[in-house]
């Protein structure tokens, strides 16, 4: 029997920085970020990258937790759980992550995470991921200033782009190019919940609409729906956007095209902004800590 | 933590069997009568000098499932406040209340109310209706309204109020707002003597038992706070606001995060103890126009700007470093209130969290994540 192609998989993925010995660093800091979809680490030596990883979350945060770790720290020679100072917990399941010092939430993580990954330019960050959007504004430290979510649901989000996926057996890595390769832009599908767009689909396809038209329309409508959270906090510049539909161009240029104004190319995986952050605060609380220590 | 104040026992234990309170269930075994009231609007005061208790119409301590409520109205475009009294009331756990008396606060509150006495045949009074600005005539108006609702009363109870009784009833009343005043002057404090979630408690009790009893209450919270010395350790000071809230749980869960929560603007908070009935020629004529609530209106009331100035001036009287505003779904008032204060607020260096959130709060995971982000915000500062 054929293995059953799963249309929702992305790529996971590992990093270890070649040039970087850890064990020349005063302070090894981590993040995970366990997301209702994908759950990643970032190991920070001294505050710049060495590891991370990106992978899907699983039954359980702490499994999801662990998963992330054990991937994370699979190829860096010698690094254990015991050599790492502090590790601070963000994301949906921030607070089921055994080994960690302290949790910290994924608006403040993604903030200073945006921060590091773009520069101190960055204004205005949105975070498309698995299960929520939001938009935060933050100061050139990368400090939340002000914050917008969107309520719980999937419309929107890389959940729902996964059950597109699987309804229209299109890869999801594919959506974004497909939906751009349109003749003509379509009218986006009217509803914002999955549930009713995948059968306003099913009954596009059924009236002779390319697959790539309906992704179009879906992504029209994602891109649409965001609009509202971006248009509330008002987007100023530079604006810059984290998480898993960040890969998305098909959803990433329809909102630049919305609010008119690009967003700036991401120079890491967009998906461990929120890691990243968590591992920062990390990396700043324990100095704090040990500066208090030995001042004591 | 702090050391728990015999007094505050003595206050939750009030709460405790709501809606049918110890208090209330004594009362009414001795034969006497219990007058609900909606809305801040209605003046107390008279009930009172009719010799009736007034007891507040709101929800529990704990959020419940609103079965009945939805089933009935379809789940059509009311607030979860009104649908929670409508809920008792179907569930006849308002069967105690005697009768009914509203003013005009908005639609939904008011016309469930009528809806729920429909099914449970408790009679609601003519409504006092409330004026939406404030001048002389506004005034003269509502005194008409306020005349009209102590004939209402004498009538359907058999009773006269006499001005003397009336001058009493404001004299006690007024006793409790300088005394919760007091109490929230303390709150002012770097290191509160209450949490906000006790002082919800307190709130909560006030409308839920014989003045009297309640007046002494307070005075012995008073007094035993002024002996023990009771504070809770300083964090950051915020204030919750919007309509309504009676879950004191919801506060607990905030300040569990790491704040002080020091002050509200409910109208089952400050504004209802913020505003005295001054001394006048014509008792009738002073509660009139001090249940208009000049200084510290609701949303409802035009124009919007004194609202305004009355949440600048508490965040500058408790040094707030943030407000978490809660907003009802369908609760058009504050809904559409809530973005003519925040910015200013936010110019003022208060930083504030737009909550939708349905009454009695819930603490469910996304909630939870954005008033631990507003919080953080507040809170963590590190050297990056």
């Amino acid at each position: 029997m054929a293995e059953k192609k799963e249309y929702f998989r992305w790529v996971e993925s590992t990093y270890v920085n070649p040039e970087m010995d850890w064990r020349k660093a005063d302070v090894i800091s981590a993040g995970i970020d366990v997301g209702s979809v994908s759950s990643q680490m970032v190991v920070l030596c001294d505050g710049q990258i060495y590891a991370y990883s990106n992978t899907r979350s699983g039954s359980s945060s702490p499994k999801s937790a662990k998963n992330a770790m054990s991937l994370c720290l699979k190829d860096t020679p010698g690094l254990t759980f015991d050599n790492i100072n502090y590790l601070i917990g963000t994301g949906y399941g921030r607070v089921n992550i055994p080994f960690a010092h302290k949790a910290i939430t994924e608006i403040s993580c993604h903030a200073l995470g945006a921060n590091f990954m773009y520069g101190p330019t960055v204004r205005t960050v949105l975070d498309m991921g698995g299960q929520d959007c939001k938009t935060i504004h933050i100061d050139e430290k990368g400090k939340c200033l002000t914050f917008l979510m969107n309520d719980k649901c999937a419309a929107g989000t890389g959940r729902g782009m996964e059950v597109f996926a699987e309804m229209l057996k299109v890869p999801v890595t594919d959506i974004g190019d497909m939906s751009l390769d349109v003749a003509e832009e379509p009218e986006a599908v009217s509803s914002t919940c999955v549930v009713f767009a995948k059968s306003e689909a099913t009954g596009l396809l059924k009236s002779g609409w390319s697959k790539n038209m309906v992704l179009a329309a879906y992504c029209k409508a994602m891109a649409t729906r965001i609009l509202e959270l971006l248009t509330r906090i008002g987007v100023e510049k530079d604006f810059a956007i984290t998480g898993g539909i960040a890969k998305n161009k098909g959803i990433v240029k329809r909102i630049e095209k919305l609010i008119g104004v690009e967003a700036l190319t991401p120079k890491y995986d967009t998906q461990i902004a929120g890691a990243l952050g968590a591992a920062m605060f990390a990396n700043a609380i324990y100095k704090k800590q040990s500066k208090k220590l030995s001042a004591a | 933590m702090a050391e728990m104040l015999k007094t505050m026992e003595e206050i939750a234990k009030v709460n405790v069997s709501f809606p049918f309170t110890e208090p209330a269930r004594k009362w009414k075994e001795q034969g006497k009568k219990i007058v609900g009231w909606i809305c801040i609007n209605v003046p107390e005061e008279v009930i009172h000098a009719a010799g009736m208790m007034p007891f507040r119409l709101t929800g529990g301590n704990e959020e419940i499932s609103l079965d009945l409520a939805n089933e009935y109205l379809f789940g059509g475009g009311t607030c979860s406040f009104s649908r929670t009294i409508l809920e008792l009331q179907l569930r006849g756990e308002y069967g105690f209340l005697d009768c009914i008396a509203g003013a005009t606060p908005c639609e939904g509150v008011i016309r469930l109310a009528e809806v729920g006495s429909h099914y449970h045949n408790i009679p609601i009074l003519p409504l006092l209706d409330t004026p939406r600005k404030f001048n002389d005539l506004a005034y003269k108006f509502y005194h008409g309204e306020v005349m009209e609702f102590k004939k209402n009363l004498e009538n359907f109870f058999g009773v006269t109020i006499t001005d003397e009784a009336i001058a009493d009833s404001i004299a006690l009343y007024n006793k409790t707002r300088k005394d919760l005043k007091k109490l929230h002057d303390l709150m002012k404090s770097d290191t509160p003597p209450l949490t906000g979630a006790e002082m919800l408690e307190v709130l909560n009790a006030a409308v839920r038992m014989p003045r009297e009893d309640f007046n002494t209450l307070l005075e012995k919270l008073l007094e035993e706070i002024k002996t023990t010395g009771r504070t809770i350790p300083a964090a950051p000071r915020i204030m919750i606001s919007g309509a309504v809230l009676n879950t004191p749980s919801f506060v607990k869960s905030v300040e569990s995060l790491g704040v002080n929560v020091v002050v509200d603007d409910f109208c089952n908070g400050s504004r209802y103890w913020w505003e005295q009935v001054e001394a006048g020629d014509d008792p009738w004529k002073s509660l009139a126009k001090r249940y208009l609530l000049p200084k510290c209106s609701c949303p409802r009331i035009n124009p919007p700007q004194n609202r305004t100035d009355w949440i600048s001036q508490i965040a500058k009287d408790f040094r707030l470093d943030g407000i978490i505003a809660l907003t009802m779904r369908c609760c058009a008032p504050y809904i559409l209130n809530l973005p003519m204060w925040k910015t200013r607020l936010e110019d003022e260096g208060v930083t504030v969290l737009d909550l939708d959130i349905e009454y009695g709060g819930g603490f469910s995971g996304q909630i939870r994540t954005r008033i631990e982000a507003f919080v953080e915000m507040l809170s963590l500062e590190v050297e990056i």
